[in-house]
Formats: C-alpha cells, structure tokens, sequence
C-alpha cells in the first residue's frame, strides 16, 4: 500500500461485543505526516475501530503498532503515554470541571514531570490554535457550546504532543461555520507534523483536508484512495451519494451530512 | 435553641466525613458503600487498640486508626470490589453489605460485645454566654473541619484529586487521557478508610467504643450524602450539617430515641422534592 513509514498500523484486527464480530479481519496502515479519513456507511465498525485503536475496546485476535510499537497489550492509558492522542465523538470533555482544569488534565498525567513553564506552553499553544477557549478557563466545560466543546476536547488531545491523534466524527453536530474551522484545526495540527487518522461523515469537507481515504463495509476493508480520486470512485459514490451524479457539496452541509450517513 | 444548634453543628462536622467518604467512592467507583458504618466501627476500636491496649496517646493513636483503615479499605477494594468490578452497582452494595458483617463479627471476636472506652482525660466543658461546649465537642469540630479543609485542597487543588473528579465524571475518558484508573480508585479507598477512621475515633471520644457505634450511624450518613446530592462530596458537607441539625432540634420536640426517624424523613423528604439531592443540580450529566 503506502510508502511512507506506518504511524498507526493494524494487522489482522477482529474486534466486537458480546458473541459477534463487528470488525472480522482489518489490517491499515496511516502513513505518517498524513491524514487519512476513514469512511464507511452506518453500522460499518468504524466507531468500534477507533475505540479498539484507542484501547477501550480490547481486540479479540490482531496486532495494534504506534509508530512501529506494539501497543495491542497496553491500557488506554499507557497507549496515551506512548503518544496516542483520541477525542471520542461524545462526552469527549470533563463537563463538570472547567476548561483549564481540562486542559491541565489533558496534560499532567502524560508528562508527568513537567514543569509549570512547560506546561504554560504547551497550553499557550492550544490556545493559540483555538482562540475562543482563552477567556473561559475557569467556565465548567459542560457549559460549552458544541463547537466550542469540540474544540476543547481537541485541544485536550493535542497538549500532551501526541505523534497520532485519533480523531472520531470530528464535525459531528456542529454548525456549518464550525466545520470548517474544525477541520482547518486538523489540517494545521497535521502540518506540526502530527498524523491524523479520523472517522468522519461529511466527507466532501473531510476530503478537503484529507491525503489518503480509506472504506470500511461491514467491518472489512474496501480500499484505499488518494483523498482527491475518492468520491469520483464509483463504488464508493453508489454507497454514499445514492449513485447520483451528484459529487459537489449541496448548499447545505447539514444536507449533505444526511447524505452520506444514507448507506 | 441555641445550645441544640450548637450540638447539632458539632454533630453535623462529625457526619461528614463518613458522608464525605461515602461521595467519594460513590462518585468513583458508581456504588453506595454500605460498609460505611462498619468501617466507622473499625476506626474506633483500631484507635482503641492502639490506645487502651498498646497504651499510645490518642493523638498518636487517632492517626494510626486512620492510616490503618485506610490499609484496610485499599485490601478490601483489591480482595472484593475489584474482582466485580464489571458487576452492576447492586451486585457491589451486596458485596459491601458482606464486608460490613465481616468487618463487625471480626471486631466482636477479637473484643466481644463489651462497651469499652478510649483512655482519655475528662475535661470540664467550656461555658460562654450560657452555652457549653464539651472539650470532646471542640476538638470534633476542629478535627472536621481540618480534614475536610483538607480533603477540599487534594480535590481541587491536586493531581490525585483532578484524577478522581475526572474519574467520577467520565471513567473511559479519564483512561484515554493517561489517568492510571486502579491507583487512583486506591487512593479513593485509603481516603475513604481514612475518613471513616478519623469519624469513629471522633464518636468514641464523645461517648463509647462498642461494635455499633458506627452502624448507628448509617441512616444519617447516606441521608446527608443523598440530601448533598450523591457522589458531591461538597454537597455531602451541606447534607451532613443539615442532617446535624435537624438531628438535634428535633431533640427539643421528640425523643432522641426517634433521632434516625427524623433523618430518614428529612430524606425522604428531599427525595420526593428534588430527587437529584439539593445541590445535585451542579453536575452536569448531557
């Protein structure tokens, strides 16, 4: 498949609840300094696979490599430690503490030693990247807004300086202006030299951002697109776009998300 | 009027901790301890052991009580409640039911049924304005308000303390952002052991050591922590001092016989008007 060196690779994962699989055999790797976005309709295994990466969800049989370590043992925890950052699709903050202590919290149990000064500017530079957290440190995070939440919860992610970040429907239930900024923040975390791997729905703002796509149906593996020939592959316009020939994004990006969910 | 609400604070101050240690591993571990009580007991005669029977000065003997309990209660979370952690939170209050009777059969095999008493001096109450205050009296309050005092700066103020907010919030969340779970539940249990220790040595300094002690104390300490709105230790204070003074002001009407049927229907009370607790409207659960 790809060239560049693995950030994050699967080999062979099977993964699920109770007595069934949802993820039967999945083997991926994400190129590191790239972003790949994973697509695949509703009921796909894509939340499952990201909750498997994440740690929360143990494999039944497979290997999980970060950058090369094998990490399938490890806790969510120590996967943290090893440079994993993930923000869940939902209750992705601490709603009942405030931003700083978030943002602290996001911070203090990878880098254990750190100092104040470091801490500062890690936190400076999470600011930086979304300014609209600045003047509410002290404000509880469960009083955010959805966009403003997602943007914490990323910020949560990325103060500890992970080499992965795994992102879950990052635009999920925000607003159209909020979508773009979002994934603007993603396409500038990724230039820092963070590697993405994200699930995503609206997808034609996601192939925006994107290098490399990858298509998931019913826990098994379809194939892999440059981000650009994506949603030109007729296959994947079939399950996505209903086979029209419709591929620019509607007016309204809410639509569109409709769109793609509609397997 | 005034000296009962005198002793209901006192007797509020002495409420919270176990109150407080109730919230805590509630809000961490999503299950009502009912070995609270018992463990109350268990602080009492720890104390009682190293000072009437090793004959240690209770101020020596009251911080190995707590140190003790706190040994016990992280033995018990890795004995008992970490092998069901996955079991639903009933499973667990049973569990804790089974470590109340262990705990107090073991007190009364190794002490009988006996009523005994810490080796203390007795002191004159002080006398202000007409109200007294017994030296015990003092010295609950003070020893109170220094834990809780105390337990307010490790919540909020350090990283085990952001470590269990964050936990009680959201455990899987907690998890992906580096929060090693098991020692943090740990030192919840060993704060928790702590508390309930420091609580039954204040009781038995008031009073008597006996394999009830703290078992009479149950009913007020879950209907301060339930009042506070569950799992909030900062609402578990409120609770217990509510729960104090209701206590003692009822006193003046009905007999204290009838002390634990006035908490239970300031409660139930609570339940039926505002079943999050009266202070649970602060956590945010969307």
């Amino acid at each position: 498949m790809s060239e560049a060196p693995a950030a994050l690779e699967l080999v062979d994962v099977a993964a699920g609840y109770g007595a069934a699989d949802i993820l039967a055999s999945v083997t991926l790797r994400a190129a590191a300094g790239r972003i790949t976005t994973i697509a695949g309709p509703n009921g796909a295994g894509k939340s499952t696979l990201i909750k498997t990466l994440a740690g929360l969800l143990r494999p039944r049989r497979g290997r999980i490599l970060v950058g090369g370590r094998d990490v399938t043992a490890l806790s969510p925890a120590e996967r943290a430690r090893a440079g994993l950052g993930y923000v869940p699709q939902e209750r992705n903050v601490f709603r009942n503490l405030t931003i700083g202590e978030n943002l602290r919290i996001g911070h203090e149990f990878i880098h254990r030693r750190a100092s104040r000064r470091e801490f500062a500017l890690a936190r400076a530079r999470v600011l930086d990247l979304f300014p609209d957290l600045a003047p509410r440190l002290n404000g509880l995070a469960g009083a955010l807004s959805g966009g403003q939440r997602q943007m914490l919860a990323m910020g949560c992610a990325l103060i500890s300086g992970p080499s992965v970040l795994l992102l879950d429907e990052p635009s999920a239930g925000l607003s159209p202006r909020y979508v773009a900024t979002m994934l603007d923040a993603v396409a500038q975390v990724n230039r820092s030299g963070v590697s993405v791997l994200m699930i995503e729905q609206n997808l034609v703002e996601a192939m925006r951002v994107s290098h490399d796509a990858i298509l998931l149906v019913g826990g098994e593996i379809r194939g892999r697109w440059n981000a650009a020939a994506f949603l030109a592959d007729p296959e994947v316009r079939t399950l996505f776009l209903g086979g029209t020939q419709r591929v620019a994004a509607p007016a309204q990006p809410e639509r569109q998300r409709d769109g793609a969910s509609a397997a | 009027m005034a000296q009962a609400l005198l002793n209901g604070l006192v007797s509020g101050f002495l409420i919270a901790l176990p109150a407080i240690a109730l919230s805590l591993t509630y809000g961490i571990l999503n299950f009502a301890n009912f070995s609270i009580g018992a463990m109350i007991t268990a602080g009492a005669y720890l104390a009682y052991f190293a000072n009437a029977t090793l004959g240690a000065p209770i101020l020596v003997a009251a911080p190995l009580a707590a140190i003790g309990l706190g040994l016990i209660a992280v033995g018990v979370e890795h004995g008992v409640y970490r092998r069901i952690r996955n079991a639903d939170h009933i499973t667990l209050l049973v569990a804790s039911m089974g470590v109340a009777f262990v705990l107090e059969n073991a007190i009364r095999f190794a002490y009988g049924a006996d009523v005994r008493a810490l080796d203390v001096a007795v002191a004159r109450p002080l006398a202000w304005h007409g109200l007294r205050l017994n030296h015990e009296q003092l010295v609950i309050a003070l020893a109170a308000l220094s834990a809780m005092a105390i337990v307010a700066v490790v919540l909020t103020r350090t990283r085990l303390g952001r470590a269990m907010r964050a936990i009680a919030d959201d455990a899987d969340l907690a998890e992906v952002r580096g929060i090693a779970r098991a020692r943090t539940v740990d030192w919840t249990w060993a704060l928790s052991g702590a508390l309930a220790a420091l609580a039954g040595v204040l009781i038995a300094l008031d009073g008597i050591v006996e394999p009830l002690i703290g078992t009479n104390y149950l009913v007020s300490v879950f209907a301060a922590a339930v009042i506070g709105g569950i799992g909030n230790p900062f609402g578990a204070v409120a609770g217990a001092l509510i729960i104090g003074l209701v206590e003692e002001v009822s006193a003046l009407a009905v007999s204290t016989t009838y002390r634990q049927g006035v908490s239970f229907i300031v409660l139930i009370l609570v339940l039926l008007l505002r079943p999050q607790g009266l202070f649970g409207v602060a956590r945010i659960r969307r």
